[in-house]
């Protein structure tokens, strides 16, 4: 395995040689070069998890030798070997991320100590950056569609704190798919085989959220002639999402914490605590921060909760997702709606691409359906996106500081061409383009 | 790097007023010149050392296994490694505890080379550049003192490793035996030459006392600096 492998970069072959010989009686797999460059060749030859670099050597010194790793973005470990008039030289490293230093003539207990703990810090980055490698290629993670570089994040916070049983607290506009987050949480837990259960507690009022959550017992109020389970005892052993958490009346966020801190609750109307093992989810499309100063959410709560927070971005801040996502629900609602619908026509898709979507991913797949539902011909029109955009459009083009020069000038260009509803002629005289020069955009856009 | 066979030194002359003005500044120098190259002296000492440190433990864990032949190969390691920690000891020593002043006398110059060169190797692999000695096949006699020449040569190979523009490039130190003379040539590429002409006046005064003399020649193959000595026979 490249963790345990391990290059020595010395030119001083006794020393090479003898801890090349010492290191391999300790399993590792050990090669050896006599100075920095023919370092750097083997390194560019195959993986090492470790490189014990002396801090004199011929050619490339030991800090010559990690700047030019870390530059080609080789994250193999490094410990520097440095005489005592060198010390500075090899601290200045380790600021730099080198992993330790070692003095000159070795403790070879330490250096012994040292190895496996650097390699283990080396096969933890390098499972981390696969994992960031294969969740970047994703387009689809569980129910989730989409690979930019926002939603990689969010897979990879998703795939780290999955196994914990840590509360998780997601915050993000309506429509961004909270629920999906929260599902694949549970489903790659060790919780999958138990239930998930969601509640809006938005959808409630005080009294019935309480009942919602907690349950009751038979004649608890007027009207329960029987028993009934709540929230917390139907998601026992699986997880709980509590949408919209922010909505909860004070008095129910103070029974919904303890309940939350000692796992048990009472039943309305009853006497017997009831001890539960669930992980609790919440999201809420709020703004945190105005929340907690307006203290719509408690204090307490929000911390219990917030364990880990996650920042669900609004589709309008996912870059590609949104033709990757038009064109799954084509797939999706073709198939639903018995229709063949093959694409989208002239101005359709840079409409949908250029649109700021306040509704998100749920606008986004309402828009589509209905398009499906309405196409008259074999491709989805502008006409037969939702008429509400049309109407409402302005216009106007939302532009973040800081986009590029090349991007702004992508997004100006299919959002014109949108607005004059796929009219080659009348985008191209607006942008001050040739029909020619327009096409030419158009199509280096959205091939 | 070929050595020119004709070429035409400059002698680096000096007056007697110059010759106490450089001998003055000549002691500050050699003083720095000392601190610096034990410094790097003492760097190096570690080298040996630390083999010594990882090789004794591979020859444990070989005895412990039972295997003589390799354990035979580990001690040969040591004791080449004592050998060159020996040697860069007593460079040291050396350096910090001159031979006590005295007249001239006949002494083997090729061994004060070779003792230089251990010194100048070191310097040459701490700053990463070449330095070579050649010598001669058979020890040379010279006459004169031994310490001002040693601390002459120091300086000057010094100057010339430190002067060396690129890694590739080589310093050499030669010592060539006339029937009559010695000539000890230091030998660079040109580049080197301000450097070592910043060390010729400490190296002229240190030489001046004992009526050396010291020549200096540039030419399309480099900068050469030439120190030639009256043979001893015995």
């Amino acid at each position: 395995m490249a963790f345990a492998r391990v290059l020595i970069a010395d030119d001083e072959k006794h020393i090479a040689d003898g801890l090349q010989m010492l290191l391999q009686e300790d399993g590792y797999e050990v090669d050896t070069a006599t100075d920095g460059s023919k370092a750097w060749d083997k390194l560019q030859q195959g993986e090492f998890g470790l490189v014990l670099a002396d801090l004199k050597m011929p050619k490339l010194d030991g800090l010559e030798l990690f700047a030019k790793m870390r530059e080609a973005g080789l994250d193999s470990e490094v410990i520097i070997i440095t005489g005592k008039g060198t010390v500075d030289s090899a601290v200045e490293a380790m600021r730099n991320g080198a992993y330790d230093y070692l003095t000159k003539p070795l403790e070879l207990e330490r250096l012994k100590a040292l190895i496996p703990k650097a390699l283990e810090k080396y096969q933890v980055k390098t499972a981390n950056r696969e994992l960031q490698k294969r969740l970047e290629s994703l387009s689809r993670y569980g129910e989730m569609i989409g690979q930019s570089e926002e939603m990689a994040q969010v897979y990879s916070i998703i795939e780290a704190v999955a196994p914990s049983n840590a509360s998780v607290l997601i915050a993000g506009e309506s429509g961004t798919g909270k629920e999906l987050v929260a599902r694949a949480i549970h489903q790659k837990s060790g919780r999958a085989r138990g239930p998930f259960v969601a509640l809006n507690c938005g959808a409630f009022p005080r009294e019935i959220l309480e009942n919602e959550l907690f349950g009751h017992e038979k004649g608890a109020f007027t009207g329960a002639i029987n028993e009934k389970p709540g929230a917390f005892e139907q998601a026992d052993g699986g997880t709980l999402l509590l949408d919209e958490v922010a909505e909860m009346e004070p008095d129910i966020q103070v029974k919904f914490l303890r309940a939350l801190e000692q796992r048990s609750f009472r039943r309305l109307g009853g006497k017997k605590e009831i001890q539960v093992d669930i992980r609790v989810v919440a999201a809420t499309n709020k703004n945190v921060e105005d929340a907690l100063r307006d203290g719509k959410l408690r204090d307490d709560l929000y911390h219990r909760l917030a364990v880990i927070p996650l920042f669900l971005p609004p589709l309008r801040d996912r870059g590609g997702d949104v033709r990757i996502l038009a064109e799954e629900f084509l797939r999706r609602f073709n198939k639903e709606q018995d229709k063949s619908v093959a694409g989208f026509g002239p101005g359709a898709l840079e409409y949908i691409e250029t649109y700021r979507w306040p509704g998100n991913v749920r606008e986004l797949k309402n828009s589509i359906e209905r398009a499906v539902i309405l196409a008259r011909t074999d491709q989805i029109d502008l006409p037969d996106l939702q008429p509400r955009h049309l109407q409402s459009d302005d216009g106007e083009l939302h532009i973040q500081v800081g986009t590029s020069l090349e991007e702004a000038e992508r997004l100006l260009v299919l959002r014109t061409f949108a607005f004059a509803r796929g009219d080659h002629k009348r985008a191209a005289t607006m942008l001050g383009l040739t029909l020619k020069d327009l096409k030419a955009k158009l199509q280096q856009y959205t091939k | 790097m070929r050595v020119a066979q004709v070429w035409t030194f400059s002698r680096v002359a000096l007056s007697t007023s110059r010759i106490d003005l450089a001998a003055e500044q000549g002691l500050a120098e050699r003083f720095a010149l000392v601190r610096r190259i034990a410094d790097d002296l003492a760097h190096e000492l570690k080298n040996p050392l630390n083999a010594m440190v990882i090789n004794l433990e591979v020859l444990r864990s070989r005895v412990r296994a039972g295997d003589a032949g390799a354990a035979l190969e580990r001690i040969d390691v040591l004791e080449q490694e004592i050998r060159r920690l020996h040697d860069l000891l007593d460079q040291v020593l050396r350096l910090l505890r001159p031979e006590p002043a005295g007249g001239p006398a006949a002494f083997p110059v090729t061994v004060l080379a070779a003792e230089v060169g251990t010194i100048a190797a070191v310097l040459g692999k701490l700053a990463r550049r070449g330095f070579e000695l050649r010598l001669p096949g058979a020890e040379v006699l010279v006459l004169g003192r031994r310490e001002p020449l040693r601390f002459a040569l120091l300086a000057l190979c010094e100057a010339a490793i430190t002067g060396l523009p690129a890694e590739d490039d080589v310093a050499v130190l030669e010592v060539v035996a006339g029937s009559a003379e010695v000539q000890l040539t230091l030998a660079s590429p040109a580049a080197a030459a301000p450097r070592l002409q910043g060390a010729l006046p400490v190296a002229a005064s240190l030489l001046a006392e004992d009526g050396i003399a010291l020549g200096a020649a540039l030419d399309e193959t480099g900068y050469r600096v030439r120190i030639v000595l009256a043979r001893a026979t015995t």
